[in-house]
């Protein structure tokens, strides 16, 4: 009996240090958590990446469970002073931009004006800004609507409210926890519902056409502009990449990496996050960044790594 | 879970094929009951605090649609089970705002609740408005949220300690008696210095006499005592000349604005508040038993050369003798009961209360009961018209302690019993004065006071276009009081066949006032609101007072007057007054960080003189809300620092109605032996007669740091004012002694403190409310005069004990000094000031002190720890003296009534060398500084432990909140007076004459319990 529980516990032994051996193996991992909905570009970064460095396994982890400790933390909205610690800093890697959507059955289009939504429509339409100078009163804005949007400490809450110059607490309606994906999903299946969503989300990255029961929700804009409403996916970010709208949000998403812990592994892979990563930014519906500020990025990603060179 | 080994190894060694079936079927159920659990998602989430990122305890989470939820725990957890996926959570906890979720994933999830602002919190109410508290350039101070819920009968004395620059004075112990407030010192002399009340928009002055039809003896009522304090949300105390000058010639002496509650939009509640419970006396003062008095009698006797009145073994068989204080008080029940009941949705809104309030006093036949109802109405007739009405109803009743009633208990000769032999009530003691039977007085006197009043508001608010909105309101203010007073015929003090009184006060008081006020942000930077109107209000009372005496019987009391044989003097009386006012205020913000207020107000007064009915009131502020600087921005430690200034000019025309024009008063004359009736001149004409001016300034810094956990507010102020509405003394050639003219100046300055810190955050929480205030107050001009005496208005025969000096303060003591006790004759020796060997009152008097504080002081400190809840409120005054009538009267050492146990110490042959007089049957002069002493004091005004009950718990009973609490107020005060209590003024509002203790009615320590429920 006593011979047989040693021989269980040997081979449980020697399954287990073959695993790690498996896992070790002489490679070198690298760990990204964050914002998801930039996932889908992150995961085209990665297996690209892995095909030029094998030496490297670069993994997405949960949010929830390592954030503190994944090496590369992806970021959406601009940052307030106290998010990041002192020895912090952003790379930024590319844009994403947020367009009003609904669902297409919405009894909504008849109501609106012809020429579309202005940007103080439709912060009276998402925002609820409680008068403090007058009685307890909210402005009910003119449109019946549920509107959907992530949880308040959400990039895509942050940046959507801070671009409307608001706080995402005071974005109307429901939240909805998780991705910004299941935004559609509720938009899909409330017909008064309302959202904003990136275009990575919005469109079918193969058709390049917008997914089947969404609708955009008309905005004003200028002639060069309307391609952003009318067009298919790259119309839509050639048009926002050549022009500021000013119904449209365009934010910058990035890495933050710590300086207390640097690694030529994250370095290596940033570097070539923006030059050639940069290629799959619009494939996966990401805007591309200036080439002033791509440069930038650039610039300070040698500065700081200049010494793991 | 245990018997799954079975199932492991060789099946045919199993002991029967029948347990190996059993076997297999138990598995396949367990498999399928697994397959149940698996079905059910855990959703597991933590509820943090947007702001401060702390946990959220006690949050509420609900699946929507569906039932169960949980309650987040101490921190911020929770968990429950849903079938399937997506689920709408919906989330809620009171003071944050509600937020439905939708949940895809059933991986952990973080919620931040923001708080749900609350209105009041952010927005400070100002004269006509409301302003963000950011945005205020004027010095304004809020009740704090934790003492707005103490147990007290009416809504000034929630001031007390709470705010800094305001002194709250009770001025007599008996329930819903009167109180006195000076913000920021005393303005005037001989007018009015009682602050404005301003009650859901409608302005109310709070002199006593508003609800006195002057029958009713003793101490007066709080004319607010009607509002119940459980209606209030808020109460802002406007200080400086930018915050008081938009109410103009009523401004001077701060203005208080009172806020009741209104329902919320899309909610309904039901709420009921009640509480029990005990109160006693704070304080017996010591006095010499029936043997001691005994013995003090002898001595005087012995003094005068008299025959002592008892021998030594009498004195032996006199013991203790009668305790009149352990007679007169006992320990009397309190309790209210409030009930609410809100409802809103996003056209209408209504909120109806209801109160009863139930206070016995310590001295027997003393209380206060109130009976209120309030309906707050807010309707919006569509997205430009809305309509309010605000409306509170009370039916009020005490029974009022007799004047003189506490001075008869303590020097009624404890010799005297209450009753005699039969059981009667003895008549009176009479040992050389005559002191009527206190008990016998309690017992059979009615003296009462009745009040109904109704304070109306509505309004009707039209928005004309964006920004632009016009407002009028109309309002009024019905007041009756009736008053009864019956003195049997079997009371000492009666006239033989009994004694009835009645009187009766009506007043109606309306108002309009019609506002326009334009609002509007350009490009986000500027802000202007700009508020012009026009007001109008009218007062007219009227009151009648009517006696009797000499019944065939007591039986009818008061209510059958015309059956007295003897008939009184009827009086008749009315007076009206009206008030014409328009006003504008622009405020102007950039890019906030310069905020500048500019007021104005034109008042036209029926009070004044022909030549000055008019007056305006202008003031000017700025702030600088440093904080929003770019350069303090990166300072992470300041959240807000503002810097704040105002100078302005208000007014101050409380005096009576027709004080500018020359009177006659009917005077009874005696002709050939006949009274006939006639009239003669009571005061002259003065068509010059205007409003006292104030012109103050204030210097005010707010800043805020480390997270908003220490806060402070700062302020300093200096007030003249001039032209003072004083009672000038004039020849006696003219008739008269006296005439009503604008002369005098006097100056008020100070600083004032709040700090708040939050001191401890988390499980265990700990805040602190510190509030300190120091005035000066000092005459400059009395307008050529350098002085005149008080005369003390509940004693005008007895030599005065202040003075109004031109370099002291209002309040001021003048009398003689004591210098010891002549250790050879035993008689109290006075300081010979000017060294002529007499005691004169010309030349031996001096300021002895004033009934001025130093400073006041307050700290409120509040603990939570889980459920329960802790607060423990201290204030303090320091520096301010009384003179203590009572004790100077006890310590005659006459013999004639009781007298105080320090006479114990009193020089004898045997006890030379003491400071207390000998006893003596004609002491002489009483009115020194020996009988001024410190009112300083530190009082533990109220204590409360409170538990709050956990959601869970409630949810079962469908009830949303509950709390129960025990609250001691009262308890301990720690001072030097030896009086009932240092906080005392038995001239209730009267300025000159402040700081006097006639025997006022004994403050009350209680300790009650109560409970909150809403439902």
């Amino acid at each position: 009996m006593k011979r047989s529980i040693f021989l269980k516990y040997s081979t449980l032994l020697v399954v287990l240090l073959s695993l790690f051996a498996i896992t070790s193996n002489g490679q070198e991992t690298l760990t990204i958590s964050g914002t998801k909905f930039t996932y889908p570009l992150i995961e085209k970064w990665i297996s690209e990446y892995a095909k030029v460095h094998s030496e490297l396994k670069i993994t997405l982890v949960q949010k929830s469970g390592n954030a503190k400790v994944a090496d590369l933390n992806i970021i959406a909205h601009q940052p307030a002073k106290e998010e990041l610690q002192e020895n912090q800093e952003i790379i930024y890697a590319g844009r994403y931009a947020l367009l009003p959507a609904t669902n297409q059955h919405n009894s909504i289009f008849a109501a609106l004006p012809k020429k579309g939504l202005n940007k103080k429509e439709l912060d009276k339409l998402f925002f609820e800004v409680v008068n403090y100078d007058d009685e307890a009163k909210v402005e009910n804005p003119k449109f019946t609507a549920t509107i959907y949007s992530r949880e308040n400490q959400a990039c895509s809450s942050i940046a959507l409210a801070g671009y409307f110059g608001h706080v995402s607490s005071e974005i109307r309606g429901k939240k909805v926890t998780g991705d910004d994906i299941y935004l559609l999903t509720a938009v899909k299946k409330d017909s008064i519902g309302l959202t904003y969503n990136n275009l990575g989300y919005l469109y079918d990255v193969n058709s390049r056409k917008l997914k089947d029961g969404l609708a955009l929700l008309p905005l004003d804009l200028k002639r060069d502009a309307k391609d952003v409403l009318t067009g298919d996916l790259d119309n839509v970010i050639a048009t926002l990449e050549k022009n500021k709208i000013e119904t449209i949000p365009v934010e910058k998403f990035g890495f933050i990496y710590s300086q207390q812990n640097e690694r030529k592994e994250v370095s290596d892979f940033l570097r070539w996050v923006l030059s050639d990563g940069q290629k799959y930014n619009h494939q996966e519906g990401f805007l591309n960044l200036d080439k002033e500020v791509l440069a930038e990025q650039a610039n300070r990603l040698n500065e700081k790594f200049l010494t793991l060179k | 879970m245990t018997k799954l080994p079975l199932f492991w190894g060789n099946y045919k060694k199993f002991p029967g094929h029948a347990v190996c079936k059993i076997g297999i079927l138990s598995l396949l159920t367990l498999l399928l009951n697994l397959t149940g659990y698996a079905q059910q998602l855990e959703i597991r989430g933590k509820i943090l605090d947007e702001g401060s990122k702390l946990s959220v305890i006690g949050a509420t989470i609900k699946l929507k649609g569906l039932p169960g939820g949980a309650v987040s725990n101490v921190d911020g957890d929770f968990h429950l089970t849903a079938k399937t996926l997506p689920v709408t959570l919906v989330v809620s906890n009171i003071g944050y705002k509600y937020q439905e979720i939708d949940v895809y994933e059933a991986e952990p999830i973080t919620i931040f609740l923001s708080e749900d602002q609350n209105r009041l919190s952010s927005v400070v109410v100002v004269g006509y408005g409301t302003q963000k508290r950011s945005d205020l350039t004027g010095s304004i101070s809020s009740i704090p949220l934790e003492l707005k819920g103490l147990p007290v009968v009416s809504a000034d004395r929630l001031i007390q300690g709470a705010v800094s620059g305001a002194q709250v004075t009770q001025s007599t112990g008996q329930p819903g008696g009167g109180v006195s407030i000076r913000v920021r010192g005393g303005t005037s002399i001989n007018a009015g210095n009682e602050p404005l009340y301003v009650i859901d928009g409608f302005p109310v002055y709070n002199g006593d006499a508003t609800v006195d039809a002057g029958v009713t003896s003793g101490p007066s009522i709080n004319p607010l005592s009607g509002i119940n304090p459980a209606d209030i949300e808020s109460i802002d105390v406007l200080k400086d000349a930018s915050a008081t000058s938009i109410y103009g010639s009523r401004g001077a002496n701060g203005v208080i604005l009172i806020t009741t509650k209104s329902a919320k939009k899309n909610s309904f509640s039901i709420n009921y508040d009640a509480y029990f419970g005990v109160q006693r006396a704070s304080k017996k003062i010591g006095l010499l038993n029936a043997e001691q008095w005994g013995s003090l009698k002898n001595d005087a006797l012995k003094d005068a050369g008299k025959v002592p009145f008892y021998t030594q073994e009498q004195l032996g068989q006199l013991g203790e003798g009668t305790d009149w204080q352990a007679a007169a008080f006992r320990e009397a029940p309190i309790q209210s009961h409030s009930l609410s009941i809100s409802s809103g949705n996003d056209k209408t809104r209504i909120l109806f209360s209801g109160n009863c309030y139930l206070q016995d006093g310590v001295i027997i036949n003393t209380g206060f009961d109130r009976y209120s109802g309030k309906l707050n109405l807010d309707h919006e007739v569509n997205k430009n018209f809305k309509l309010g009405v605000y409306l509170n109803g009370s039916v009020t009743h005490a029974d009022v302690a007799p004047g003189g009633i506490v001075p008869n208990i303590l020097s009624i000769v404890p010799v005297v019993p209450v009753r005699d032999a039969s059981g009667t009530f003895t008549s009176n003691s009479s040992y050389g004065s005559t002191v009527a039977n206190p008990i016998a007085t309690l017992t059979l006197e009615t003296n009462e006071t009745n009040t109904t009043r109704f304070l109306l508001n509505s309004f009707g608010e039209y928005k004309i276009v964006e920004g632009l909105t016009a407002k009028i309101s109309l309002g009024s203010d019905i007041i009756s009081n009736k008053q009864n007073k019956y003195l049997p015929s079997t009371l000492y003090e009666s006239s033989p066949g009994g004694n009835a009184s009645i009187g009766s006060l009506s007043t109606l008081n309306w108002l309009n006032e019609n506002t326009i006020n334009y609002k509007k942000r350009i490009r986000n930077k500027h802000s202007v609101d700009i508020l012009v109107g026009n007001t109008q209000q009218k007062s007219h009372t009227e009151i009648f007072t009517a006696g009797a005496s000499n019944f065939v019987s007591d039986a009818f009391t008061y209510n059958n007057i015309g059956s007295g044989t003897i008939l009184g003097i009827p009086s008749s009386f009315s007076s009206d007054w009206v008030l014409q006012s328009y006003l504008a205020r622009i405020n102007y913000g950039f890019d906030e960080r310069y905020f500048v207020t500019l007021t104005t107000r034109a008042d036209g007064s029926s009070r004044f003189g022909k030549n000055n009915k008019w007056g305006t009131f202008p003031s000017a502020a700025i702030s600088w809300n440093a904080s929003n600087e770019k350069f303090l921005k990166s300072i992470t430690q300041i959240n807000s620092l503002k810097v704040r200034f105002s100078a302005g000019l208000t007014g101050n025309q409380e005096i009576d109605p027709y004080k500018s024009l020359a009177r006659l008063s009917n005077y009874q004359y005696s002709f050939a032996n006949a009274l006939v009736n006639g009239f003669a001149t009571s005061s002259f004409a003065n068509p010059d007669l205007t409003w006292e001016k104030t012109a103050q300034y204030d210097l005010g810094v707010d800043l805020a740091v480390f997270e908003n956990r220490i806060q402070l507010t700062s302020d300093i102020y200096y007030k003249k004012t001039s032209d003072l509405l004083l009672e000038v003394p004039v020849p006696f050639s003219s008739s008269l002694s006296s005439a009503f003219q604008n002369l005098g100046v006097v100056e008020n300055k100070g600083v004032e403190l709040g700090l708040k810190s939050s001191n401890l955050k988390g499980k265990f929480e700990w805040t602190t409310n510190f509030i300190f205030s120091a005035n000066r107050n000092k005459i400059i001009s009395l307008g050529g005069a350098s002085y005149f005496f008080v005369t003390d208005p509940a004693s005008t025969t007895t030599l005065p004990t202040q003075i109004i000096k031109v370099g002291e303060s209002v309040g001021s003591f003048y009398m003689y000094q004591t210098d010891g006790v002549d250790a050879v004759t035993g008689n109290q020796k006075y300081k010979d000031l000017n060294n002529d060997s007499k005691i004169t009152q010309d030349a031996d008097r001096k300021i002895v002190g004033s009934s001025q504080p130093k400073f006041l002081a307050s700290i409120t400190n509040n603990f939570k720890y889980k459920k329960f809840d802790l607060s423990v409120f201290v204030n303090s005054s320091y520096g301010n003296k009384n003179f203590n009538w009572t004790r100077a009267n006890l310590e005659l050492g006459t013999g004639y009534t009781g007298a105080v146990a320090t006479l114990l110490n009193r020089w004898t042959t045997a006890n030379t060398v003491t400071n207390v007089h000998k006893a003596i049957e004609n002491p002489a002069v009483t009115i020194s500084d020996r009988f001024v002493e410190d009112a300083s004091f530190i009082r533990l005004k109220n204590i409360t432990l409170g538990y709050t009950f956990s959601k869970r718990v409630l949810s079962k009973a469908k009830i949303t909140a509950a709390r129960i609490y025990i609250s001691g107020s009262n308890l301990i005060t720690w001072t030097h007076y030896t009086g009932y209590d240092p906080e005392v003024n038995t001239n209730g509002q009267n300025s000159i004459s402040s700081g006097i203790d006639r025997g006022n009615y004994p403050t009350a320590k209680s300790i009650l319990g109560g409970i909150s429920l809403s439902f």
